[in-house]
This record gives structure tokens, C-alpha cells and sequence, in this order.
């Protein structure tokens, strides 16, 4: 089995928010709500007139110690067999200690107005049909298709890579293994599986 | 510059004021079951073993079942909650609220039936409400404070508190509502509150240190949170001054005002919701961007 990992490369990121949108479509996230699984966070550092503009792409990580996984108390929350982290949406409770947990605000309520507003544009092609807690799967039914997670495919900067970190060939692998990549807070001990360039 | 204009903070909105409320009720209605049971086996006073245990299972009842329920996305799910024993404190939550609430209920069934099996397992039954009580305000405090992830929250800090705040307004309730029953009652419940306010006096200035030598977040947290009315004053002033003021003076004279434990258990009431409210409110703040 793969352990997928993702490398996003913030030296090339410009900001122009087409990995949302493409996440946004093809997983039918709440847009209209102002919630996304993967956000560019715009960065304004420094004091007039040194400052920089700063865009920090976020997603689920995909902890190999998921903060999320140990606290959800109805195992709503599992890791599937390439390492990624999903959420069974049928026995969420939506206590949101996963939330809490979460170190990366990865997470949000698909609440009751959500799961409406979804059956209203895709009908029988809606993805959520029940109130539960959502975030970043990894695309994880695109890559059972052969394809790359939809934020990936689509950047123009090709500022995130996605592959196999057990795989000593593939990009990401080499990027970590160089120490190119480095994951955000490895200080608190979730292990990310997704890595930064800075 | 300041941190505010050059920190990203992550604030997650998972929790509002139910989870406080629920956090205040569930640790009071432990306190009362184990405090009545105490006082009703050790004591023989009947009148609280019963109506304080009834007390403490309104409390978990409101907290458990009406509070937390309805904050659930999907409460009927809630069934599921028990799916994860092993790792999830949160079902252990679940199990101690069953437990004292169960407990407490086969101990005060006696009172009003004979059923001679549950009276000879009273002890037992009341034993494991009562200690089940105890617990809860420590693991739900502990919940709070388990994720790394939110600086100002991890510390071991908040289940003493929460605990000790609990029991605090059980020992001045308990004799607000049942009366002191002599003079030497009156001064151990209240030489308990002047202890429980002090212990929490000092947890404080502890939970400030944490705060500000602990990570940028749990500072800034701890900064937004202390410019709040709600703190300063619900917390500070009528939470924990008043009630070391009132009980000390209460201790140091041994004059018991008439007034006085309805008063402090009210403030303390009154302290633990706005300190449990103010921190779901303000620490909720991660840093983990590399800018
Ligand atoms: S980033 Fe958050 S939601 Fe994703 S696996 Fe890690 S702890 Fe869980
Ligand atoms: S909100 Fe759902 S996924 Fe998150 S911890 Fe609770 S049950 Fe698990």
C-alpha cells in the first residue's frame, strides 16, 4: 500500500486560489458558507514599507498521529489503507472534538443549511447528504482512479506535488528525504504528511 | 508590532456557551452526588443523601441529556459515542454521567420503595455513583485540556480547577439548601470554600504564569481573554474574591451570616460558568504558519 504525502511549494504559490475552487467542485464543499478544505491563506508580514505578501495553502495533513483520530469518540473517524484520514459521514455525531483537536483548522460543520443547499444544486448527485464534519480526503477517489487530488492537478504553479512517500522515486519522497520539505509544527507531534517548502 | 498584525491565529468554532454550561452543570451535579453520599453515610443526614443526590442527578440530567444532546450536529448519533472506549475520553464521559447518574438513582430509590436487594447494595451503588461524580469534572476538564493544539487549554491545570470550583459550590450550596446542621458543620463547609477559593486563587496565578510563559497563542488567548467584563469581573471579582473575602471573613470571625453560603455558592456559580465561557471563547487560538 502507498502512504500518500503532498509537498506544496510556497515559493511558487501565487495566490490565485484555483486549488480551492477545484477542491470546492469536485468535492462539493460549502463554498456559499465560506468553508473549504484547502484555503490559501493570504500573509501581509512586515511594517510600511517592508512588507511581504505571504500565500499559505492549508489542507487536511494527514497526520500519521492524528489528533482527530485518537479523540472521535464514535470512530467516525478512520485512517483508510494508504494512510489518509476520512471521516465516516454516517456516524459523525458532530461533537467537533475532532475540531478542537485539529492543530491545523482542517475541519468544518457541513451543517443541516449546507447539506440543503448541496441537494439543491447537484440533486441525485450530491455528495453530503447528512449533517456531519468534513474536511480533506486527499481526493481519495480520484487517486483510486489513477488520477491526482483535484487542487493538484489543477494549480498553475504547480506548487503542490502529490505521490508516495514510501516510494524512494518519487518526487515528494525526495523532497522530504533531502529535508527540502518540512512539515508545519512537527513540535506537536501529529506528524503531518503533508510538507512545506519555505 | 504587534502579535495581532502579525500572526495568522487558526481559530477553531467548534464550542459556544452550551459546552461551558454543560461543563459547570456536569461538575456541580458530581460534586452534589458525592458530597450528599459522604454526608448521608458518614453522617446519617438523610435529608441530603436524598433530595442532594436528586439535586445531582437534576444537574447531570440538564447537562448530559438536555445541554450536550442538543449541541450535538446529530444527537441520535450519539448512540455511536460509545464505539471507542479505549481511546476516547470522551465516551468515558458518557460512561461516568451512566454510572453516577445510576448510582445515585438505586441509592435513593430506598427512600421511597423497599426493594431489600437494593438496600443491601446501597453502600455499593452510592459508592460508585459518588465516585463516578468525583471523576467527571476531572475527565471533562482533562478533555479540555488533552489537545497539544491549543496552547492556553494544555495545561493539568483546568481539571483541578474545574474539579475544585465543582466542589466549591457544593459545600456552600449543600448547606444554603439543608441548613449547616451545627456550628461545627457550618465551619467545616465553610473552611472547604475558603480552602477551594484559595487553591483556585493559586491555580490562577499559575494558569497566568502558564499562559505567559507558554507559546504565543496561549499568550494572546490569555491577553484577549483577560480584557473581558465577563472575566474581570465574573470571574475575578464576583467568581473569586468574593467568595475568599466572604468565607475568610466568615472563618476568621466564625460569625455565619444567614446569607452567606446561599452568597457563595451564587458567585461561585456565577465564576465558573464566565471562567469555563471565557476560555472555550479565547483559547481556542493555534499558530501554525511558518510566517
Ligand atoms: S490535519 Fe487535522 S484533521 Fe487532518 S489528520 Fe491532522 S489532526 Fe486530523
Ligand atoms: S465530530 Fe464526528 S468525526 Fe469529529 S470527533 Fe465527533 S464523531 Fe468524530
Amino acid at each position: 500500500m502507498a502512504r500518500y504525502g503532498m509537498v506544496i511549494d510556497l515559493r511558487t504559490c501565487v495566490g490565485c486560489q484555483a486549488c480551492s475552487a477545484a477542491c470546492a467542485t469536485e468535492n462539493q464543499t460549502p463554498y456559499w458558507s465560506d468553508k473549504w478544505r484547502t484555503r490559501v491563506l493570504d500573509i501581509e508580514k512586515g511594517e510600511y514599507p517592508n512588507t511581504g505578501r505571504h500565500f499559505v495553502p492549508t489542507i487536511c495533513m494527514h497526520c500519521e498521529e492524528p489528533a482527530c483520530l485518537t479523540i472521535c469518540p464514535s470512530q467516525a473517524t478512520i485512517r483508510d489503507e494508504n494512510g489518509s484520514i476520512l471521516v465516516n459521514y454516517d456516524t459523525c455525531l458532530g461533537c467537533k472534538a475532532c475540531m478542537a483537536a485539529c492543530p491545523y483548522g482542517a475541519r468544518y460543520v457541513y451543517d443541516k443549511n449546507d447539506v440543503a443547499k448541496n441537494l439543491e444544486i447537484h440533486g441525485e448527485l450530491s455528495q453530503h447528504n447528512v449533517v456531519h464534519i468534513d474536511k480533506c480526503t486527499f481526493c481519495f477517489d480520484r487517486v483510486e482512479r489513477g488520477l491526482e487530488p483535484a487542487c493538484v492537478a489543477t494549480c498553475p504553479a504547480k506548487a503542490r506535488i502529490f505521490g508516495d512517500l514510501d516510494d524512494p522515486n518519487s518526487e515528494v519522497a525526495k523532497l522530504v528525504a533531502a529535508g527540502i520539505a518540512k512539515p508545519l509544527r512537527p513540535d506537536l507531534n501529529t506528524k503531518p504528511k503533508v510538507f512545506y517548502i519555505y | 508590532m504587534s502579535v495581532e498584525n502579525t500572526l495568522p491565529f487558526e481559530r477553531q468554532e467548534a464550542y459556544e456557551w452550551p459546552l461551558a454550561v454543560y461543563l459547570l452543570l456536569g461538575g456541580i451535579g458530581g460534586a452534589f452526588i458525592s458530597l450528599s453520599f459522604i454526608l448521608h453515610y458518614l453522617f446519617s443526614w438523610s435529608i441530603v443523601g436524598n433530595y442532594g443526590m436528586l439535586i445531582g442527578m437534576g444537574f447531570f440530567a440538564l447537562a448530559g441529556l438536555t445541554l450536550l444532546f442538543l449541541d450535538l450536529e446529530r444527537p441520535l448519533n450519539a448512540i455511536y459515542s460509545l464505539n471507542n472506549i479505549k481511546t476516547s475520553g470522551i465516551s468515558w464521559d458518557v460512561v461516568l454521567i451512566a454510572l453516577s447518574f445510576g448510582g445515585a438513582l438505586l441509592y435513593v430509590l430506598p427512600f421511597y420503595v423497599s426493594i431489600p436487594v437494593l438496600e443491601s447494595l446501597r453502600l455499593l451503588f452510592g459508592g460508585i455513583g459518588a465516585l463516578a461524580g468525583f471523576l467527571f469534572p476531572v475527565i471533562s476538564g482533562g478533555l479540555i485540556s488533552a489537545p497539544v493544539s491549543v496552547p492556553l487549554w494544555h495545561t493539568p491545570l483546568l481539571p483541578v480547577l474545574f474539579l475544585i470550583n465543582s466542589f466549591g459550590v457544593a459545600f456552600s450550596a449543600v448547606p444554603a439548601m439543608f441548613g449547616p446542621g451545627s456550628e461545627i458543620f457550618a465551619f467545616i463547609f465553610n473552611l472547604a470554600v475558603f480552602m477551594a477559593n484559595l487553591v483556585i486563587s493559586g491555580g490562577f496565578i499559575a494558569f497566568y504564569e502558564h499562559a505567559h510563559n507558554g507559546p504565543v497563542e496561549a499568550q494572546y488567548g490569555f491577553h484577549e481573554m483577560w480584557k473581558k467584563f465577563n472575566f474581570q469581573v465574573g470571574f475575578l471579582v464576583v467568581g473569586l474574591l468574593f467568595p475568599l473575602i466572604l468565607s475568610g471573613y466568615m472563618f476568621f470571625t466564625g460569625n455565619f451570616l444567614s446569607w452567606g453560603f446561599g452568597a457563595l455558592a451564587v458567585a461561585q456559580l456565577i465564576g465558573g460558568i464566565a471562567l469555563r465561557n471565557c476560555l472555550l471563547k479565547h483559547g481556542y487560538l493555534t499558530y501554525p504558519w511558518p510566517y
